[in-house]
Order: C-alpha cells, then sequence, then structure tokens
C-alpha cells in the first residue's frame, strides 16, 4: 500500500520547478521575492520616490488617485506612494531590528536555561512564564509609558519583552541535545560548558529559531505600526505606516486613500515574511505541507 | 470526578505566577518618573495628605518593606488615584470592564463562526480551489493589522454602505449590539486567520484517522461522520490555540478600543499614557494580567470538560 | 450455498495493479482465514470488500463481489452504505485508534442502530447494552456510559467488536483483530468470534498474519502472497499437507514445528514490491522448488481436489 505513486505537487509548484529549480518550494521562492522587493524600495527610495515625503504640498491636496500620483496626496498635499516607499525603511527596520534584540537576548537565556537546569533553570523559566503572564501588547505599552514614546523606546521595551518566546523555543531544544553524543564526545575532549554550549549545541538549534523569527518580524512589524498609529511609537511628520494609518482615519470620509495603502503596504511586507518563514520551516525539514 | 480535582490545586500552583506578576508591576511603578508623591496622591497635597500617603505606602522605607505595602495595599483595593479623573484606580477600571469583556467574548464567538465552517471546506475539498484560497487567506491575515482592518470595515460598512454606527458604545443593550459588531468582527477576522490554518491541519488530521475510517465502516455517511466525530475531535486543540492567543487577543482588542471609539480597559490604558496618569496604567496592567492567568484557567476548564482523556 | 463471493478481484493503485484475480467464498457461518505476511495484499482486499478503499489512491481494477445476488463492486456509494455495518461489519486491530476517544462506547454503539434502524435513543442505548453484554463485557448497564480509554485492552476489543454487530450483519470482516493484544487476552477474543459464530449464525472473515490464530479458529484458509491467492481450502488439509510450496514454508516457519534445537528457518528474501513483482509466479525468487517454468508462465489457481485449489504447477507434487 505504500508504494503508490508519489503525488507531483500542485500546479503551481511544477511550474516554478520547470524553472530548473528541482520540486520547488514555492513559500521561500515568493517569499523571498517579495522581502527582496521591499528591501530594495527601502534602500532606494530616496532616489525612486517620485516627491518628498514630507514636504507640504497645499494645493495638491487630497487629491485622488490619479496618474501624477498613483496613491492620492493626504491633506498636506504629500504623494502617499512617496511616503509608503519611505515608510519601507522605517517598518522594515523595526522589523530586523525589533527582531535582533530579543533574538539574541532570548538565545542565550535560553541557551543557559536549558544547558545549566536545576536552580537556574527554574528560576530563568519562572521569569518567562510571569512576562508571559502579561498580554505583550500591553506590557509594551506599559513601558513605553515609563520611557515615553517614540522608536527607541520601542525597541527597549521589545528588548525587555520579546526575548521571551526565543528563550522558550532554544531552551526545549538544548534540552534535547545536551543528552546527545557529540556534546558526550566535546565533554571528555575537555572543552569549557560556554564552549560547547555556543560554539557546538546552539548552532545544531539555530534553525528553529530563524524560522521563527520570520514571523515574529510579522508581529514586530504588526505591533509597531498599532503602537505608532496609537500615537506612542514613531511620530508624525515621520512617514510609517502606522502613522500614516492614524492620520488618514480622520478623512475616511473623504479621502480613503490615505489609510488604505499604507494598510496594504502592512499587508503585503507580513505576506512576504510569513512565506519566507513557511519556505525556511520547509527547507529546514521543520514543517510538513 | 477526579478529573476536576485540578480546580483545588490550580490556585496554590498559580502562587508563584501572582507572585511574580506583582513583582513585576512592583518594579514598574517603582519605575515611574516624578514624585511619587504627586503620583499617588493627584494634586491635592496637603501636609497631611503627604504624610498619610507616606505611611500608607511606606515611602520611607526600604524596597523590600514598599513591597509588601504595595501588596497590602492591593489585596485592600488600593492602586492610587487617577490624576485625570479625580478618583480611585479600581472602581474606574471597574466601569470599564464591561465593553472590553463584550470586544473579547465577541471576538472569540465571531472567530469560531468563521474558521469552523471555512476550515471545513478547507479540509473536506482538500487540495481544490477553495482549499488553496482559504489558504492563501490565512497565510495573508496573519499581517492584517487589527487597527487598519478595523478601518477598512468602518469605510465600507459605515461610510459607503452605511450599515454600522461608525463609532462608539451605544445606551441600550440593543444599541449596544449594534455598535459592537464592527469591533468584535475586527478582532475576530484577525485572529481567524491563525485558528482556521489549525482548525483546517486537525480536520485533515481527524478525516484520515483511524476511528473516522472505523465510523465510515459503520455505513455512516460522510455528513454524519464529520459531524459528530471528525468536528469534536478537531475542536479540543482549538481550545487550546486560543488559550495561547489570549494575549494577542487582548493586545488586539486594545488597539481596537481605539479605533472604534470604544469606552474599555484598552481606551483606558492609551489614554493614560498620553495624560501620563500613571497609577492608572500600572492598573490595568495588573488587571490585564491577572485576567490573561484567569482566562487561561478557564481554558483548561473547557479543555477538560471537551476531552474526556485529560486529567489535569 | 455461498454468502459472499469474490470472483477476479483486481485492485490498482492508478496504473499499478497491487491485488490481482482474487476469488473467495464464503458460506453461511464459515471461518474464513485470509493468510499471509505483511504487503501481501489481505488487507487492501479487505478493504475492498467493504469499497473503503482511501478514494483517489486505490480503487477496485476489476472483478466482482457478489452478496444476496447484487454486485458490490459496482453499487452506488449510498447503496454501498446500507451495507456497510448492516450486512457486513468489520473490526480492525487497533482498538485504541478505532474508536472515538471523545464519545461513549454505548453511543457508539447506538449510532449505526439510530441511523440504519432510526431507532429511538432509549431503544439504542438498550441495543448497546445487550450488545456489550453479547460481546461479554461484565455491568454492561454502567459500561454504555463509559469512554474508550476507560477499558482494558481486551475490553476495548470487545467493545469494537459490539460496534460491528450493532446492526446485526451477517458476515464479520476482521481485520488482524488479535494482532495487537496480549496472548491470553487474544485467546479470549477469538473464543468470542467462535462464540458469536455459534450463537448469530455469522460469518467472519479472519485476516491475520499468525498461523497459530488460524488453526485455532478458522474452517477455510485463504493464503495470499504479493497480491494473489496461493492456495485455499479446508483448514485442515491445508496445513496437514500444504500444496504449494509458499504454504508449506510458512508452515515450517511457525515456532514449535521445527526441532528446538535447530535455529528457526525462515523463507530467504524478501517479498517483493508491488512496482517490482517478478515474472510468472511471484514467489518464484524464494522457492525451493522453482523450475525454470515458474518464472515463464504463471500458475493459474487450478483446483487440485474437489475443495481445494492451488496456483503451482508442481502443486500436489511433493
Amino acid at each position: 500500500m505504500s508504494d503508490v505513486a508519489l503525488s507531483r505537487g500542485s500546479w503551481l509548484e511544477r511550474g516554478i520547478g520547470a524553472l530548473g529549480l528541482g520540486r520547488a518550494n514555492v513559500n521561500l521562492s515568493i517569499g523571498a521575492a517579495i522581502v527582496l522587493g521591499w528591501a530594495l524600495v527601502a534602500l532606494l527610495a530616496p532616489w525612486i520616490a517620485p516627491y518628498d515625503p514630507i514636504a507640504h504640498n497645499l494645493p495638491e491636496k487630497l487629491q485622488v488617485p490619479n496618474l501624477l500620483h498613483p496613491f492620492g496626496t493626504d491633506n498636506f498635499g504629500r504623494d502617499i506612494l512617496s511616503r509608503v516607499m519611505h515608510g519601507a525603511r522605517i517598518d522594515l527596520q523595526m522589523g530586523i531590528i525589533g527582531v535582533l534584540f530579543p533574538f539574541t537576548i532570548g538565545t542565550t537565556v535560553g541557551a543557559i536555561a536549558g544547558y545549566a537546569g536545576g536552580w537556574v533553570d527554574n528560576l530563568l523559566m519562572r521569569v518567562v512564564d510571569v512576562v508571559l503572564a502579561f498580554p505583550f501588547l500591553v506590557l509594551m505599552l506599559a513601558i513605553i509609558a515609563i520611557l515615553g514614546p517614540g522608536l527607541m523606546s520601542f525597541y527597549i521595551a521589545l528588548a525587555l519583552v520579546g526575548w521571551v518566546s526565543y528563550a522558550r523555543l532554544v531552551r526545549a531544544q538544548v534540552l534535547v541535545l545536551k543528552t546527545s553524543d557529540f556534546v558526550t564526545a566535546a565533554r571528555s575532549l575537555g572543552f569549557g560548558r560556554f564552549r560547547i554550549l555556543f560554539r557546538h549545541v546552539v548552532p545544531n538549534c539555530i534553525a528553529g529559531s530563524i524560522v521563527f523569527s520570520m514571523s515574529d518580524v510579522v508581529l514586530v512589524v504588526l505591533s509597531g505600526s498599532s503602537i505608532s498609529y496609537l500615537g506612542l511609537g514613531v511620530q508624525p511628520p515621520t512617514a510609517e505606516w502606522g502613522v500614516m494609518i492614524a492620520e488618514g482615519q480622520n478623512f475616511i470620509t473623504t479621502a480613503w486613500w490615505i489609510t488604505t495603502f499604507p494598510g496594504f503596504a502592512i499587508v503585503f511586507m507580513a505576506f512576504g515574511f510569513s512565506m519566507l518563514a513557511d519556505g525556511l520551516a520547509e527547507r529546514f525539514g521543520l514543517r510538513r505541507r | 470526578m477526579h478529573r476536576y480535582s485540578f480546580v483545588l490545586y490550580r490556585p496554590l500552583q498559580l502562587i508563584p505566577v501572582l507572585f511574580g506578576i506583582s513583582v513585576l508591576s512592583f518594579v514598574l511603578v517603582k519605575s515611574i518618573p516624578g514624585d511619587p508623591v504627586r503620583l499617588l496622591l493627584g494634586t491635592k497635597a496637603t501636609p497631611e495628605a503627604v504624610a498619610r500617603i507616606r505611611a500608607l505606602y511606606g515611602l520611607d522605607e526600604p524596597l523590600i518593606a514598599q513591597y509588601l505595602y504595595y501588596l497590602k495595599n492591593l489585596g485592600l483595593g488600593e492602586m492610587g488615584q487617577s490624576i485625570l479623573y479625580k478618583m480611585p484606580v479600581l472602581p474606574l477600571i471597574a466601569d470599564r470592564v464591561a465593553p472590553t469583556l463584550f470586544l473579547v467574548i465577541g471576538a472569540v464567538l465571531l472567530t469560531l463562526l468563521i474558521a469552523v465552517p471555512l476550515a471545513s471546506i478547507a479540509a473536506l475539498k482538500r487540495g481544490g480551489a477553495a482549499d488553496h484560497a482559504i489558504r492563501g487567506f490565512t497565510t495573508a491575515g496573519l499581517g492584517f493589522p487589527a487597527f487598519w482592518l478595523g478601518i477598512m470595515l468602518i469605510i465600507l460598512f459605515s461610510v459607503k454602505l452605511g450599515l454600522f454606527p461608525v463609532s462608539g458604545y451605544g445606551d441600550t443593550v440593543l444599541e449596544r449590539l449594534h455598535h459592537m459588531i464592527l469591533p468584535c468582527l475586527t478582532v475576530a477576522l484577525a485572529l481567524s486567520g491563525v485558528v482556521t490554518r489549525n482548525l483546517r491541519a486537525s480536520m485533515i488530521q481527524e478525516l484520515a484517522s483511524d476511528h473516522a475510517t472505523a465510523a465510515r465502516a459503520k455505513g455512516l455517511p460522510e455528513s454524519w461522520v464529520f459531524r459528530r466525530h471528525v468536528l469534536p475531535n478537531s475542536l479540543i486543540p482549538t481550545i487550546n490555540l486560543l488559550a495561547i492567543n489570549i494575549g494577542w487577543l487582548i493586545g488586539g482588542s486594545v488597539v481596537v478600543e481605539t479605533v472604534f471609539s470604544l469606552p474599555g480597559m484598552g481606551q483606558l490604558l492609551v489614554r493614560s499614557i498620553f495624560t501620563r496618569d500613571y497609577m492608572v496604567v500600572q492598573g490595568v496592567t495588573l488587571v490585564f494580567a491577572c485576567a490573561t492567568v484567569l482566562l487561561n484557567f478557564v481554558a483548561d476548564l473547557l479543555t477538560v470538560a471537551a476531552d474526556p482523556r485529560v486529567k489535569l | 450455498m455461498s454468502l459472499l463471493s469474490v470472483r477476479n478481484l483486481s485492485i490498482a493503485a492508478g496504473a499499478r495493479t497491487l491485488v490481482e484475480e482474487v476469488d473467495l467464498d464464503l458460506a453461511e457461518g464459515e471461518v474464513l482465514g485470509l493468510v499471509g505476511e505483511s504487503g501481501s495484499g489481505k488487507t487492501i482486499t479487505c478493504r475492498a470488500l467493504m469499497r473503503l478503499l482511501p478514494a483517489g489512491e486505490l480503487s477496485i481494477a476489476s472483478g466482482s463481489i457478489e452478496l444476496r445476488g447484487r454486485d458490490l463492486a459496482k453499487v452506488s456509494e449510498p447503496d454501498m452504505r446500507k451495507v456497510r455495518g448492516v450486512e457486513i461489519g468489520m473490526i480492525f486491530q487497533n482498538p485504541n485508534s478505532h474508536l472515538d476517544p471523545v464519545m461513549r462506547v454505548g453511543e457508539q454503539i447506538a449510532e449505526s442502530v439510530r441511523f440504519h434502524e432510526g431507532a429511538s435513543p432509549q431503544d439504542a442505548r438498550d441495543r448497546a447494552i445487550e450488545l456489550l453484554r453479547q460481546v461479554g463485557i461484565p455491568d454492561p448497564a454502567r459500561r454504555v456510559g463509559a469512554f474508550p480509554h476507560e477499558f482494558s485492552g481486551g475490553m476495548r476489543q470487545r467493545a469494537m467488536i459490539a460496534v460491528a454487530l450493532a446492526c446485526r450483519p451477517k458476515i464479520l470482516i476482521a481485520d488482524e483483530p488479535t494482532t495487537a493484544l496480549d496472548v491470553t487476552v487474544q485467546a479470549q477474543v477469538l473464543r468470542l468470534l467462535l462464540d458469536l459464530r455459534d450463537r448469530l449464525g455469522l460469518a467472519i472473515v479472519l485476516v491475520t498474519h499468525n498461523l497459530g490464530v488460524v488453526a485455532q479458529t478458522c474452517d477455510t484458509l485463504a493464503v495470499m502472497y504479493a497480491g494473489r491467492v496461493m492456495e485455499r481450502g479446508p483448514k485442515r488439509d491445508l496445513l496437514r499437507t500444504p500444496a504449494h510450496p509458499y504454504t508449506e514454508a510458512l508452515l515450517k516457519c511457525q515456532p514449535g514445528s521445527a526441532n528446538p534445537a535447530e535455529p528457526l528457518p525462515a523463507i530467504p528474501g524478501q517479498p517483493p514490491s508491488p512496482s517490482a513483482f517478478p515474472d510468472g509466479c511471484r514467489f518464484h525468487p524464494r522457492c525451493p522448488r522453482a523450475a525454470i517454468l515458474c518464472q515463464q508462465q504463471r500458475p493459474a489457481l487450478r483446483a487440485i481436489s474437489a475443495e481445494r485449489v492451488a496456483a503451482c504447477h508442481f502443486a500436489g507434487v511433493s
């Protein structure tokens, strides 16, 4: 019963595979393409954006999307398309930096907790439990309340709160790996604990964390734009997608385009990272369709 | 009945977490910039009031003692004063619980209402056009910001179609239901991506399971097998999933309350941050944390009720 | 007179044929043992009898399954549903996974009765209690409300039998019903099956790879290998004087049949995979009596006595 013909995948997979990539990883291809696309837009925005994102241009205000302004203009006459492009710089940066600190901190804490075991592990995991008892956004807001609004406060709050998921993930994997043969072999060679942990065990756990970090980027971008929407993150007049949506909410009856396009940008970027996460998971053999 | 015995032990198990929550809250309170007396008192800072406050909170004593005073005050329901509203924090929060509760419960119900049919179609017609469309929706859905979704819904249903009010909470029960549909729908749409995805995977697994095959071998039609065997078994992991996402659910409702100007705890939180009404901020944060712990407990109760094999 | 007649049944996975030209007969009250190694096609065959092959993967390519004048291979799906559970019941190897873990056992029995016979919940429940008693579960009135995980392994298998017999089918297909049980419980379940045969006139198709089980319970045996029936006939004759070299080899491999001082013999080689069935007789690469003829020409299943058939060029020749 097991020798039934292997499924040949959907027409999309076969199509992309026909491009010479073997049985293609659709998610990875599409995800990487979208993310790279946004990275390019972000990098090149100052040069390819048709208008200045901040300068007021009142005669042109509140224009419906047209040939000159494909996404329309807002109440200050600023071109929405240019603002969306410049916004990519901020939001992409938020996603990447916002993941980097929790990733590093969380991996370190999780690795130590898992490897050391005993009271160290217990204590660290209690801390994790307590942080997790608070709803993520609420805790972020409470910390930002103390630090004052702004992008920097956002990153600090994220570093204080966001490491928790990585710690759990890495700890679970380290617990499994710590009893494996190659670790025993390293210990018998007299290698120090830190060396074994960070040069041998952790690299073997990293795949799961990397996949998770891709979906985490989505969460960070969503949180960051939400907090900016609330007025507690990036401040106007900086063109950030959440800020733009907040500003546009005042005009939804007359100029729907001000809120709509930045939102689509968020969705599109998040979609790219989600696909990338799924694709990497497939690639690393961590998940099956 | 001893499957439910964990109800007795759970409060004991929760003590460390609750303790940790109180410590973290205390740390947050102590981190607030500015004069703590002014913070706790508001503006009416007469010398007698100042002395009373210093005694009540042990402000002249070492940090550990201050924590114990903090705990004692919490136990008495004493959480400081709101500078903006000029009233104690706890009653202020209590006033705002209803809209938030309404929003969260409504969102969960709508999520299930959306996710169950979509996941069923995707699982039953696996590999087909509908399945691909639904899976695309769930992947894309992970990236929809709740606040933007809310505004889009307002544009479509309130502005263009005039079916629902743009914002506010309403006065009578019927009005409230009308006002709450879009906000609940917003949170539900944001959450349903993850839930649909997981439910679909569960259903696919259950459809191919041995007991489903045995049910078919009894001559039961596919619809019966699905309804009475596949669906109940698939929903059990979903309860767990919703429990894991409680924090996310609450965070989403905080933002949605701002979008729709709902007078709930979330809006109170945001407003208090802007007005530097710090004691309110800490109070709301603490209440939300306790609510999360409570909701997780409720989820465990539901799991035990739904799955006869589970013993916690 | 045959209750169930299978003629020339072939089952295919796309272009590849997995089971070919299977002929079986089942009389009322007869216990037919369907024996073979894993991969011999016996499980697929019994699934085919119930038309429970995974759609899209496997299908009945040709042949007929006659039951009371109807060809089950050709009836519509709604008609087949009236057969499942009502005329043919099925029990499976693993009672843990084949019972719904979140539905009470009594309810799982009553379900069929309510669906097929339109019985009221109370009547269906009474039938469930009666069935639990018939399969030997103590205190059935209380057990009817229990969940599967509250039963022991042997009791779960009995419960599964009760579920299969809820609508009083005349035929029971038992797919390796004792394989997952310990030896003492195995004996109890087998005794129960024979008991039910005596009391209810039940005909049973017992699928197993265990010749010991077959020796105790069956009236007739059909031996399958690589998707084909190699030999069929009354149990006693087959076990005493096997006509097919494969049957002979299987018997030699049973613990207890050989000299205890010598190592247990095994049939050399592996059963072939369906993508690479040998030419001619499918057993010839492993057969001690193989000749050139065996590779060139596939032996047909032919009668070697009044009640026995075998597919071997040298059948009956010792």
